[in-house]
């Protein structure tokens, strides 16, 4: 450390013993506001995802602002952009820390990014709510300091696995997967489990991230001619895929993950309601866009971001801004991290809003939300039906 | 035809040509003469739009074209054979000769063009779909040359025609410069061989780092004279 | 694994990736400069595309026509304006001018279009026709014969129109460009111009196969490069074979080998062919210019 830098740090130490009242030592907390950090891909091609995510979580902390705030303190959010990129999602959260001081932080919506600066929050010691990050591994094995209410990979590989021992005659599998740790999360319990449910993986094809063809995997899948295939892809490649697959022939039914459960999207990506008419994919949103379930949320979205296209992507943000607040109140007038985190851990059945679950942690549990249900296309292709758990034959 | 005045050009910061000045008359050749770096293929280049120039004037054909780019010097009928040829190499003999005619001439003189070039250049109708790259160092001066006739030019350039190629193709490239002439063609020449200038120019200038240091007729010269080889030097 | 189905749909990636390639190697041999802002050339031309066909309502061949016009005229523009004043510079700079051309394009897309993808319907439906056990995409077939058409224009261009011959002419040798009368800022401005407008071409055929984005085109700049280098950097027909063997074999080794190396598959191949071929399979050794 050079002499300035101890000099200046002495400097502070020494401004903070004058000025700081006890009550108002900790970080991000002041007698007005309350500093949340926030990050995310806002710049780059996943920016596409980013946006939205964070939206719904601004539009959650807007609509508490405008009711008063919490215990009388305003949210306050800082925004840094972490570009989808371990080493500088790692730069966005440290800065969040040190130079913003922030007093919790919630984003992340790229695994491997979030992953890559799970570090900073376990040495800092800084209260962390995931935004929309599937990969078990930010949460598990626990944190003390690390929370999130979406439902984890392995969760939605457990969710797709329940439905597909539904459907009748189902035995044989192909899987259809991006090459990454995404891809891994979701297919990690789903691999660990699927034979002991009498299934069998007949062909494992990988289709490479923005793909723009997948004939070879088409063809590959054809030709071990399953009984359903399972897709484990990103949406672009997912209809890239569907797109391909009604092209050469194959006939489903797709499983597809909670990454594609805007079905409607998936259904203008690949090209018309022919390419997804026997999709069936995992959700973790009480309803479709537009279904009764999901007023409350969407006018609340629609009220802050008028301009922006409503998408499944603008409620994943929300269940987790949802149970920081309730933990925020439940902290009390007192604010430290230390509350926070016990509050946190004393969520029972907590309001996830628009995501399906309900909220629960504990002392040993870090994992708020671990149900989902499946979503297909209704048979003019033109709504959303939600199945629950297994499958059921669309009239 | 030609008139340049207190002529200054370099490149970057070096300045190569300290105002020059000479005139070439129609009908007749006129050689520069003078060593390594005296300024005599950077005077060519200037004068062809090759090389900017940061003073002095330029006229041709009653005309001031110091400031024109060079596409519009050749148009205004002035043709430089340049001394590194720079020809097409990937294209053939035929190719290369359309593209000297093709701002200038229409499709129809082209081939008459050409027809006129094999017959000043008969090796070069013997190698018509060759590339260029391909010729003899001797061919690739004539086909030079002959790019530069495909536009009928009012003066041609010929920036040291003679470099690097033996005594007989010289011999040669004299004939064909005296034949050209005699046609009536205006020339100007660059030269370091004396023998070859002084063989067929009706006036020369001695060019010295950048200046015109002497000037005479050539018939009042011959290549022995003492004087004169030290200006070379 | 039906291998007529592959090469099919291998031809109709790699017509795209060939025509990509050509966009890059005509202004290399002009400017000796990789155009790093050819991606989103393509997403410009794919995104003109989308507007006049879907937004505007023109036919498709109107609509098509028109896109590839507009991209020839962007790329004059761009080299008037951007690449002109700086011609004299070395390479290097003006390469780092295209990677922030990338850039202002990419940003310029997303004004109008925002982060959304968009979906460019295909042409003939996605219904295959069967050949026997092949499955051949019509959308496969417009681009493969609309690359090739447009291949054969380039080709009759350059062999038989007077600009042609003489962008060729300044290809080889500048200073003889401009010793025999050709305007040599012209035939830059014609280049960007022509180099501009195949891109826009590859970006409105790959409209139905990619999704459209402003990122769309790194991807197919990627390959195309690729196939530019492994077809001599400086060939016309180079890069159209080399670009139509990239998008084959991609197709066969992810076909009948493994779908999880498909991607690196061509650029694997490449090192190779570059290994004992350093000038790409129909580059000639550097030769000393005359």
């Amino acid at each position: 450390m050079s002499t300035r830098r101890i000099g200046a740090g002495i400097a502070t130490l020494v401004l903070a013993g004058l000025l700081a009242t006890p009550a108002l030592a900790e970080p991000g907390v002041s007698a007005t506001t309350i500093k949340i950090g926030m990050f995310g891909p806002l710049t780059g091609p996943v920016s596409v995802y980013g946006y939205p995510i964070n939206n719904g979580a601004i539009a959650i902390y807007n609509e508490i602002n405008a009711k008063g705030g919490i215990n009388g303190r305003k949210l306050e959010i800082v925004h840094e952009d972490g570009a989808c990129d371990p080493a500088k999602t790692r730069a966005a959260v440290k800065k969040l820390i040190s130079r913003d001081e922030v007093f919790l932080i919630h984003g992340g919506s790229c695994s491997a990014a979030v992953f890559a600066a799970r570090e900073e929050f376990v040495e800092e010691k800084v209260p962390f709510m995931v935004m929309a990050a599937t990969m078990d591994k930010i949460s598990d094995p626990m944190d003390k300091y690390i929370f999130t209410t979406t439902l984890p990979g392995s969760g939605d590989g457990r969710v797709m696995l329940d439905f597909i021992k539904t459907i009748p005659g189902v035995k044989r599998l192909a899987v259809v997967r991006n090459k990454n740790e995404w891809a891994d999360a979701k297919l990690e319990k789903f691999n660990a489990n699927y034979k002991a449910a009498g299934l069998e993986v007949i062909a494992d094809v990988e289709l490479a991230r923005n793909a723009t063809d997948a004939t070879t995997q088409a063809l590959a899948v054809k030709q071990a001619n399953p009984d359903a295939t399972l897709l484990v892809t990103y949406p672009g490649e997912s209809a890239v895929f569907l797109r391909d697959a009604l092209k050469y022939g194959l006939k489903g039914p797709y499983i597809g993950t909670n990454g594609i459960m805007d079905v409607l999207d998936l259904k203008d990506r690949a090209g018309g309601a022919e390419a997804v008419k026997d999709v069936y994919v995992s959700a973790f949103l009480k309803g479709p866009i537009g279904s009764p379930e999901m007023k409350e949320w969407t006018d609340i979205y629609v009220k802050q971001f008028p301009n922006d296209k409503l998408q499944s992507l603008s409620f994943y943000g929300m269940s987790g801004a949802l149970t920081v607040v309730a933990a925020l109140e439940k902290a009390g007038k007192d604010l430290t991290r230390e509350k926070f985190i016990a509050a946190l851990e004393s969520i029972n059945k907590g309001n996830a809003g628009p995501a399906f679950c309900e909220v629960q942690f504990a002392k040993d549990r870090r994992q708020g939300c671990l149900d989902g249900t499946m979503w297909t296309l209704s048979a003019d292709g033109n709504t959303i039906v939600n199945l629950g758990p297994s499958w059921k034959k669309i009239k | 035809m030609l008139t340049v005045t207190d002529l200054e050009a370099g490149y970057g910061s070096i300045k190569v040509l300290r105002g020059i000045g000479f005139t070439v008359p129609a009908g007749k050749v006129v050689a520069l003469l003078g060593g390594n770096g005296a300024g005599k293929t950077t005077t060519m280049k200037t004068i062809a739009g090759i090389v900017a120039a940061t003073a002095g004037q330029v006229e041709f054909d009653g005309r001031r074209i110091e400031r024109e780019p060079s596409h519009r010097i050749f148009a205004r009928g002035l043709a430089l054979v340049p001394q590194g040829r720079e020809l097409f190499p990937e294209m053939t003999v035929i190719e290369n000769l359309e593209l000297g005619g093709l701002a200038r001439r229409s499709t129809t003189e082209i081939a008459a063009g050409i027809a006129g070039v094999f017959a000043q250049f008969p090796r070069l109708a013997e190698r018509a779909h060759q590339r260029a790259a391909t010729l003899s160092g001797g061919e690739q001066q004539m086909l030079a040359t002959g790019r530069a006739l495909m536009s009928r030019p009012k003066l041609l350039l010929l920036d040291e025609p003679t470099t690097g190629l033996g005594p007989l193709i010289v011999a040669e490239l004299i004939r064909i410069v005296r034949e050209l002439n005699r046609g009536g063609q205006t020339i100007l020449l660059v030269e370091q061989n004396v023998r070859m200038a002084l063989a067929v120019a009706d006036y020369v200038y001695i060019i010295r780092t950048g200046e015109i240091v002497a000037e005479s007729e050539a018939a009042k010269l011959s290549d022995r004279d003492e004087m004169f080889r030290s200006y070379l030097g | 694994m039906d291998i007529a189905t592959l090469l099919v749909a291998g031809l109709a990636n790699g017509s795209l990736y060939s025509l990509m390639a050509l966009g890059l190697v005509l202004v290399y041999k002009t400017q000796d400069v990789i155009n790093f802002a050819h991606g989103e050339v393509l997403a410009t031309g794919a995104f003109l595309g989308y507007t006049l066909y879907k937004v505007v309502g023109l036919p498709y061949p109107i609509a098509f026509v028109v896109a590839i016009l507009l991209g020839g005229l962007l790329g004059g523009l761009i080299e008037r304006i951007a690449f002109r004043p700086i011609a004299h510079h070395p390479h290097i700079t003006l390469a780092m001018v295209t990677v922030g051309l990338s850039f202002a394009l990419k940003g310029a897309l997303r004004i109008p279009y925002g982060r959304d993808i968009y979906v460019f319907p295909p042409l003939m439906g996605h219904t295959p026709i069967m050949v026997g056990a092949t499955a051949i995409s019509p959308q496969s077939i417009v681009t493969i014969v609309v690359a090739l058409m447009l291949a054969g224009a380039l080709f009759a261009f350059f062999a038989y129109t007077t600009m042609g011959k003489q962008m060729r002419a300044t290809q080889q040798n500048i200073t003889g460009a401009a010793l025999v009368g050709i305007n040599t800022g012209r035939i830059f401005s014609f280049t960007w111009a022509l180099s501009c407008l195949i891109g826009a071409a590859a970006g409105v055929l790959a409209g139905p196969l990619s999704l459209l984005y402003p990122d769309m085109g790194t991807n197919y700049l990627l390959k195309g490069f690729a196939a530019a280098v492994l077809g001599g950097l400086e060939s016309v027909p180079g890069a159209m074979v080399a670009g139509l063997i990239v998008g084959v074999i991609e197709m066969l080794f992810g076909g009948l080998i493994s779908t999880a190396f498909q991607e690196v598959s061509a650029f694997f191949i490449i090192i190779i062919v570059l290994m004992f071929r350093p000038h790409g399979l129909f580059g000639q050794k550097p030769v000393h210019r005359v």
